[in-house]
């Protein structure tokens, strides 16, 4: 396992918060008995949200406490229940530690203070030198921890802005295509400012629908195109509905002498509802 | 008292134990229920019928989970929340709001977010916003992280990602 991914991932906070379900927080608690980073993450997320709860302390009014007490007692004698008073006193006994008298008789050679001196001046360097790089390292742990969380963050922004350059090359691909021709269909009676655009490939058969000209529409209703081919309407598929693109490819048409819109109830209709047609283009 | 030995006074039923709990813990619990129920008198319900959770049930209490105080914050957050959803709260909600009025005039509860948090403001003013509101949300709203995502409409990695790096920050600001 990747501990620091792990830890990236937003599980722990949601384990904190007790957000998780029984098989998660499972495999968190068994994640955290085999890596110490893990259970040391969790202890310092409990601490934060602990200083955090403390910070944000509020008073409680007055008469709570004794409330809180006196509902307790009245439970307590309502259960009859007598519980042995164990008091710190009895559990814990006062450990008084053993001194051992100084020697005090010997003579010692005369290095040995020097040499003393000199091991203890080691000593405190050294400690002072790991704490130094133990500091230095908890630093780069907690920046490394944050670069990972930010790069998870600026990965996903890629991801969608990868989807959305995906999008648009391919609908590049589709207008520059010579074979295509553009059909500009207009708005009637019915709706003169409507407008929707069709690209169409008649070697390909491709059809593709700019409909972003057209007035929004009400709950259960859905625009359709219609392909005129020899004097009869032609179902080119209902136009989707969620629109995140201002370009779909409709069904192929390979021959068709004009094309139109009608709303149609969601889903389509078998044949155009001629009264409620929007919009339409010859070719 | 340590921790260890707060828990097993409140298992042996030991009143001490529970007065220690309340004297060191009935503020910062109050504060997080201030924040997600906002009506005072309702707001001292939810804090009593916490702490006597905290004294029936501590044995679903279970220290290899968590410390004891995250145990208590979880309930918290969900008793509250609970309450703030229930039908009971959205009544009084509309017919209690002179009560509530004069409850702020005599000045007898402190709960006004605008004055008891000022240290919880200079904190959280060192996040940027985006992960102020998460942290808002999450740990004083008492919203969960998939609630946060489908109410705001931010996708869940992106609150997971801010929780993350704002609590990073955080404790570095506290000194954890």
């Amino acid at each position: 396992m990747n501990v620091e991914r792990y830890i990236a991932s937003g599980k722990l906070e949601a384990y904190i918060l007790g957000e998780l379900n029984a098989a998660d927080e499972q495999e968190v608690l068994r994640a955290a008995s085999e890596y110490p980073e893990i259970r040391e993450e969790l202890d310092v997320l409990e601490r934060t949200q602990e200083q955090l709860a403390f910070e944000s302390a509020v008073a409680p009014p007055e008469g709570v406490r004794a409330a809180l007490f006196a509902q307790i007692e009245s439970a307590e004698t309502s259960r009859e229940e007598t519980v042995p008073h164990i008091t710190a006193e009895e559990t814990e006994k006062p450990v008084v530690p053993a001194t051992k008298p100084l020697q005090t008789g010997r003579r010692l050679p005369r290095w040995v203070p020097v040499g003393m001196a000199a091991s203890i001046v080691w000593i405190v360097l050294s400690t002072g030198a790991a704490l130094y790089f133990w500091q230095q390292w908890q630093q780069t742990e907690e920046d490394l921890q944050l670069a990972s969380a930010q790069n998870l963050e600026v990965a996903q922004q890629y991801q969608r802005a990868q989807e959305n350059r995906e999008g648009l090359e391919q609908q590049i691909s589709v207008l520059s295509d010579p074979n295509v021709q553009r059909i500009a269909l207009q708005g009637l009676d019915i709706s003169p400012d409507a407008r929707a655009v069709v690209f169409w490939n008649a070697n390909a058969s491709q059809v593709y629908l700019n409909p972003s000209g057209l007035p929004a529409l009400s709950a259960n209703q859905q625009y359709q195109l219609w392909a005129i081919v020899d004097g009869a309407p032609v179902s080119a598929g209902v136009v989707p509905l969620e629109s995140e693109n201002d370009l779909f490819q409709m069904e192929q048409i390979a021959n068709a002498s004009a094309f139109a819109i009608t709303l149609e109830p969601l889903g389509g209709s078998e044949s155009p509802t001629m009264e409620a047609m929007y919009v339409m283009g010859e070719v | 008292m340590s921790e260890e030995q707060l828990v097993q006074g409140l298992r042996k039923k030991d009143k001490e134990a529970f007065a220690y709990l309340y004297d060191h813990y009935a503020s910062a619990i109050f504060g997080v229920i201030s924040r997600i129920v906002t009506e005072p008198k309702i707001a001292e319900e939810v804090l009593q019928d916490v702490f006597l959770k905290f004294w029936h049930k501590i044995d679903h209490y279970n220290e290899t989970k968590g410390a004891l105080f995250t145990w208590m914050l979880t309930l918290t957050r969900n008793t509250a929340r609970d309450r703030l959803r229930s039908k009971e709260y959205k009544s009084s909600k509309k017919t209690d709001s002179i009560s509530n009025y004069v409850h702020t005039v005599e000045g007898k509860h402190a709960v006004n977010p605008n004055v008891s948090d000022v240290g919880l403001r200079n904190t959280l003013g060192q996040l940027n916003e985006e992960q102020q509101f998460v942290v808002e949300m999450l740990y004083f709203r008492g919203y969960s992280q998939s609630e946060l995502a489908e109410e705001y409409n931010i996708p869940l990695g992106t609150v997971k990602t801010r929780v993350r790096s704002a609590m990073l920050k955080l404790r570095k600001l506290l000194r954890v």
